[in-house]
């Protein structure tokens, strides 16, 4: 992704409406898609209200963003992405965790069974294997499906993924190997019949 | 990320150690916390392989990242899983929305600055107001004799004392009736302390035994104190030579035929 000019950036930071319209016209797009393809479908109605959440963070925040410490603008509001998304999993997990939580051996996070799952004719797709995509993603550890996302349809580099999940660039390309591991093994029947 | 997460009701979190807090405020754990022969409790000792076995492990977990990390690009993901699992479409107005609430935080947030800055301006005026009273209050003035005048008069006739000159028009009003209320208080305090200078003075005086003097002052943290003691001569030296730099009348209770004190 391409990063906003500096001079945007601080006028932002000095309260100028326009460069925030800026930032925002130019964020936009692939925040509302990254904490769609992290948090699901089932999340469908809320995206746009959580992005909003996120760009007034974000904003409330941007005096303290220091374009002289070397990490580019874009990869400093996908932490705020990465947290909230996070944090909303977390508080799901707080209303909705039972007994049957799962333990994921290999990450050593407790993964809640998704909901989804029982629920297939309401999920919004466009194509079996897109549902399938999203089943399958719905399956990684929190931060594997984050690195996934980031890497593969955000295309942050290796070292932007690193800052925004607060990780070595060794442990972002480890998560995202155990994640395109566990994709290919469920989705490798839907790609045999070419979906 | 451990399943008690889930339950911070029931397992409410026990906070950081002593050791850790002192690492999370000082950047650094004490010296006396690193030293492994410490003992953390009665009942419990750390492993005496901890140290390798932990090492192992973090060796190992290295050696799988690295290997993993050295893996990633071995399966390319497929091109259409882009482009089967789409984004829904964005509202067309989200960006304006947006850039509207952003504002209005903004303005909120410049408003609540203002109100706290006149707050702050309201209270140094506060703070200044203050300060004039205080720089034109002063303790009312006492003769410069009083001391040796009241302890020579009690020692000799009490008929001796007379009343502290009345207060400036200046200061009358507030002041009186405050000066009223400490009389009030000392009388009482001194009235109690009467008693006791009675009993101790008829232990260890064996003459005649005039009446005790109590006082009451504040030392040098503005502590109030009382005092009593019984008007022998010992006594009388004692409380002259304190007195000397140290006391200085602060009320006179004829009443009473008392005198409170102040320390400064």
């Amino acid at each position: 992704m391409t990063d906003l000019d500096r001079q945007t950036i601080e006028r932002a930071q000095a309260g100028d409406q326009a460069a925030s319209r800026e930032i925002i016209q130019k964020l936009h797009r692939p925040i509302i898609a990254t904490i769609y393809r992290f948090l699901g479908s089932r999340f469908r109605s809320e995206v746009e209200d959580i992005a909003q959440d996120i760009f007034l963070k974000v904003f409330r925040s941007i005096e303290r963003f220091d374009p002289d410490r070397g990490v580019k603008f874009s990869t400093w509001v996908y932490t705020f992405v990465r947290n909230h998304c996070f944090d909303i999993i977390k508080r799901k997990r707080l209303r909705t965790t039972s007994l049957s939580v799962t333990r994921d051996a290999e990450e050593g996070q407790i993964e809640v069974p998704d909901e989804r799952a029982a629920l297939p004719g309401k999920r919004m797709q466009n194509t079996e294997l897109g549902e399938k995509i999203e089943e399958a993603l719905a399956g990684l550890g929190e931060d594997q499906r984050m690195a996934f996302v980031l890497r593969e349809y955000e295309g942050l580099d290796y070292a932007s993924i690193a800052e925004v999940m607060g990780v070595s660039e060794g442990t972002v390309k480890s998560r995202l190997h155990r994640a395109k591991e566990a994709l290919r093994t469920r989705l490798e029947p839907y790609m045999r019949t070419g979906a | 990320m451990s399943g008690l997460d889930n339950n911070n009701d029931d397992y409410p979190e026990s906070g950081p150690s002593d050791a850790e807090r002192h690492a999370l405020d000082h950047g650094d754990f004490r010296p006396e916390d690193l030293d492994p022969a410490r003992p953390i409790a009665e009942d419990f000792e750390i492993a005496p392989d901890f140290v390798d076995s932990a090492l192992d492990r973090v060796l190992a977990d290295q050696a799988k990242i690295a290997s993993e990390a050295d893996r990633v690009d071995d399966f390319e993901v497929p091109g259409e899983w882009r482009t089967a699992y789409p984004v829904p479409d964005i509202s067309p107005d989200f960006v304006s929305r947006v850039a509207a609430k952003i504002e209005s935080a903004r303005q909120e947030a410049a408003s609540h600055g203002a109100s706290r800055a006149a707050s702050a301006h309201d209270a140094e005026h506060r703070s200044a107001d203050w300060q004039a009273i205080l720089a034109n209050y002063s303790p009312p003035e006492v003769t410069p004799d009083f001391v040796n005048r009241t302890l020579d008069a009690l020692r000799t006739d009490r008929s001796g004392l007379r009343a502290v000159p009345p207060a400036p028009e200046s200061r009358a009003g507030g002041a009186a009736r405050r000066r009223a209320a400490v009389t009030v208080l000392t009388s009482l305090a001194a009235a109690a302390l009467v008693a006791l200078g009675l009993a101790l003075g008829g232990l260890f005086d064996s003459g005649p035994v005039p009446s005790p003097v109590a006082g009451m002052g504040k030392d040098a943290e503005h502590t109030w104190t009382t005092a009593s003691f019984s008007p022998t001569p010992w006594s009388t030296e004692l409380m002259r030579n304190a007195g000397g730099a140290n006391f200085v009348p602060f009320e006179p209770v004829a009443a009473f035929n008392l005198a409170a004190l102040e320390v400064r």
